[in-house]
């Protein structure tokens, strides 16, 4: 299986969020966006999780995770990037 | 003396309404916003049109401003600082209206729609005395907060024209089923327009013990995924073939 890139996750977010492309950086966190709200926070992780073919629904710290190191950092601690 | 406010409404289309409130008027919500466009989705030619619980006005409002009502915009609610405020608002939008004060279809005897939105919505009683979404404004929808709104489902269609549309919100905050059933049995096709989800607002999270043995009950529907808990509205479509 070819897992995804972080890179993959940024393009996800930016699509959730409705915002431009290359908008997000590797260090952006919720506060710096205005779409990053908690609705927003909701549809960043529902995007994630087609992304990821359902495989971060369990995966709980994500909901806490309001920043791109923080989404990455639990990716990774579960094998998916 | 009614102490007004003023509060902005967004809409889909990165415009806003601009509307005046009042104490006891309800104040629109993410689900306003699912019905206003989940009408705007399925009507496309104007309508007369019923806004049912109009509150501010905002939904017949929205939806004069997108063309798709029939001049005048018919709108009631059960609070007299809610009709107010609807015709302040419908006069600030030169917006053509008929505003009653009354109870559920009660102004309407005589009257046949070809469109009724209705944003009441009812949540179970114990989680309405949880939140500050019913401030000063009644919800008297019961236990399972379906009592008001399986009334609206039951009397909605003897207001609708023959081809009439019945627009109305299912929260999972009160007994879906109860509700889905009332309108399955009322209406020859009941179908979903859209549905959304939300995070369980910090105010509820507190109360996690009371709102699991509601989940478990079935009065209320609840999911847990991501670490979040999270709820959802449903607008359906309802009428008569």
């Amino acid at each position: 299986m070819i897992k995804n890139t972080e890179k993959d996750v940024l393009i996800s977010i930016e699509k959730a969020l409705e915002i431009p492309s290359g908008t997000i950086q590797l260090d952006a966190d919720a506060e710096s966006i205005e779409a990053w709200d908690s609705l927003g926070h909701l549809s960043v992780l529902t995007a994630l999780d087609m992304l990821f073919e359902g495989k971060i629904a369990e995966i709980n710290e994500l909901g806490e995770a309001s920043s791109i190191p923080k989404i990455l950092e639990a990716l990774k601690k579960h094998s998916l990037i | 003396m009614l102490k007004f406010k003023e509060l902005n409404f967004p809409l889909s289309d990165n415009r806003e309404i601009a509307l005046t409130s009042a104490p006891g008027v309800f104040s629109p919500t993410g689900t306003t916003k699912l019905l206003i466009e989940a009408v705007k989705q399925k009507i496309v030619d104007p309508a007369s049109l019923l806004d049912l619980g109009c509150g501010t006005g905002v939904v017949g409002l929205a939806l004069h401003l997108q063309g798709i009502v029939k001049s005048p915009l018919c709108a009631s609610d059960l609070s007299e600082p809610a009709v107010i405020c609807s015709e302040i608002n419908f006069k600030r939008y030169e917006c053509p209206f008929d505003v009653r004060q009354g109870s559920l279809f009660e102004p309407w005897l005589d009257h046949k729609f070809d469109v009724i939105v209705d944003d009441i919505s009812g949540i179970s009683r114990e989680v309405a005395d949880l939140s500050s979404w019913f401030q000063g404004v009644p919800c008297e929808s019961g236990e399972d907060g379906t009592s008001l709104v399986v009334d609206i489902i039951r009397e909605a269609s003897k207001y609708l024209t023959g081809n009439g549309r019945f627009f109305f919100p299912v929260i999972s905050l009160s007994n879906v089923d109860v509700l889905l059933d009332t309108a399955k049995n009322s209406f020859d096709t009941v179908e979903m327009v859209s549905r959304q989800e939300w995070p369980l607002p910090d105010e509820l999270k507190q109360h996690m013990p009371l709102l699991e043995r509601l989940n478990d009950e079935g009065i209320i529907k609840l999911e847990k995924r991501f670490g979040l808990v999270l709820w959802y509205t449903e607008i359906y479509c309802a009428y008569n073939i």
